[in-house]
């Protein structure tokens, strides 16, 4: 694979330990699977992975990654995936459901949610209860979302077809969690997908900048007080990750920042400085580099609106 | 929503209690289930609360693939368990012949302990119903 030079050029002053990066690239990912905690019990889960060879991953019990090569393909003919028992899903994109710690009878946004990975996450975590919106505003993505939540069996989910910049006012001070997995550049998931890089330049990453500035600005909106935002991209560019961050610290004093522990997973500080921003506090931010985890690359920020 | 309880008590003898925590919503001759607090969540340009349980067709009720695979665990009647062959076919979505005795109707299919789906059984045919979007190749128990 052959990335562009401006790639590398930006890239390698941000992504720590840079060759063993390129390298993952050039790996084979193993794929991983979470069981659905809503239609699977202890006892059914055990009898489903004796068909598996597979490694636990720590942050989260119903989650494996799969030591056999296996493809998707083969895992979407099997009864288990037929039944809904299991979702394959990449270990980085279970991530931002966790570190929105949603609980049972909440009310939680999912702003971008097709094809409804994180949706699904979510509305087991939840255990079937109190409300998710899945929004999205592809409806042919949300084809895919439905088909995921009848599949999953998540009797919790409203689905939404507007623009996420609406919902701050529709629903102000609505929600206890919003998730933003924003719309993005989508460079953490080159080694899965090279046509990323067919239209990687940094006009498009500005581009998407000022879409996920106007999301994050009507998410946080709709969050209410003491409540939780997720913020989530699969992209490296700090523009749309720390730089959209600190747009919304500036210009809320009531968005805090916290820390993220995600057990088991090696992640590196947000950037605190690049062209147009510079802040100590962005360091609170997650990254997450796929030669250190063997996953997707991911960024993921925690803020509470404060009262 | 008491038909849809009722209906299925009556046919597969599952009891009310495990609707309990959920309310049901009819829109156009199909039957939702969800949380209350989905169903009392409003706004515009809403395309789909919870899952679709049944649908109401011309001789009644019928359930569909999504909501059996929740709720068929606690049917005890008008079940039929399939071999793995059956199983197979069924998920292509091809008819069946068993030489069974029993009356004409839905039945919840099973194969070991897991509700499929359905299937309306006449005249010792079994009629297919797995959704085409849902039917696959499995190559794999
Ligand atoms: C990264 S994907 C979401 C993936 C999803 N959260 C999951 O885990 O399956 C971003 C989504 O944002 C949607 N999107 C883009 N712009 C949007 C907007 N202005 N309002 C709502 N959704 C938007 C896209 O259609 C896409 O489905």
């Amino acid at each position: 694979m052959k990335l562009p030079e401006k790639f590398i050029l930006r890239y390698e002053k941000i992504i720590p330990e840079f060759t063993l990066f390129l390298k993952s690239l050039e790996k084979k990912r193993k794929l991983s699977i979470r069981i659905n905690s809503l239609k699977v019990n202890k006892r059914m889960m055990e009898e489903i992975l004796k068909k598996y060879d597979y490694e636990s991953i720590t942050f989260y019990p119903y989650a494996f990654r799969l030591k056999s090569e296996r493809d998707e393909f083969s895992i979407g003919n099997t009864l288990e995936h037929f039944l809904g028992y299991i979702y394959v899903q990449d270990i980085a994109s279970m991530i931002p459901p966790i570190v929105l710690e949603p609980k049972k009878y909440e009310k939680v946004l999912d702003l971008t949610a097709a094809p409804g990975s994180k949706t699904t996450l979510i509305s087991a975590i939840m255990e079937n209860t109190g409300l998710i919106v899945a929004n999205d505003i592809n409806i042919d993505r949300l084809k895919a979302l439905t088909g995921n939540i009848d599949r999953m069996g998540c009797l919790n989910v409203v689905i939404t077809n507007l623009h996420g910049e609406r919902f701050g006012n529709l629903f102000p001070e609505y929600f206890d969690k919003v998730l933003l997995d924003a719309p993005c550049s989508s460079e953490g998931t080159i080694s899965k997908n090279y046509e990323v890089l067919n239209h990687w330049n940094e006009l498009y990453i500005n581009k998407m900048a000022k879409i996920q500035k106007n999301l994050i600005i009507s998410a946080f909106k709709s969050l209410k007080k003491d409540g939780i935002l997720v913020y989530s991209t699969c992209t490296f560019a700090p523009e749309e990750n720390e730089g959209v961050i600190d747009f919304l610290l500036r210009r809320y004093d009531n968005a805090l920042l916290e820390e993220i522990n995600i057990p088991g997973i090696k992640t590196c500080e947000g950037i605190t400085e690049w062209e147009g921003f510079k802040n100590e506090e962005l360091k609170r931010c997650v990254r997450i580099y796929p030669h250190y985890n063997e996953c997707e690359g991911f960024f993921i920020a925690r803020i509470r609106k404060l009262p | 929503m008491k038909k849809i309880i009722k209906y299925f008590k009556e046919e597969f003898d599952i009891d009310e209690e495990v609707f309990k925590d959920y309310q049901f919503y009819e829109y156009k001759d199909n039957i939702y289930i969800m949380t209350e607090e989905a169903k009392n969540f409003d706004c515009e340009k809403i395309i789909r609360k919870g899952i679709r349980i049944a649908r109401i067709v011309k001789n009644g009720i019928k359930p569909t693939t999504d909501g059996i695979q929740i709720f068929g665990y606690y049917a005890k009647k008008n079940i039929i368990y399939l071999n793995e062959e059956d199983l197979k076919k069924v998920l292509l979505g091809q008819d069946l012949h068993l030489e069974l005795e029993i009356p004409e109707g839905y039945k919840i299919l099973f194969y070991k302990n897991y509700p499929i789906g359905i299937g309306y059984f006449r005249n010792k045919k079994l009629k297919n119903q797995i959704p085409r979007s849902r039917r696959i190749n499995l190559i794999d128990i």
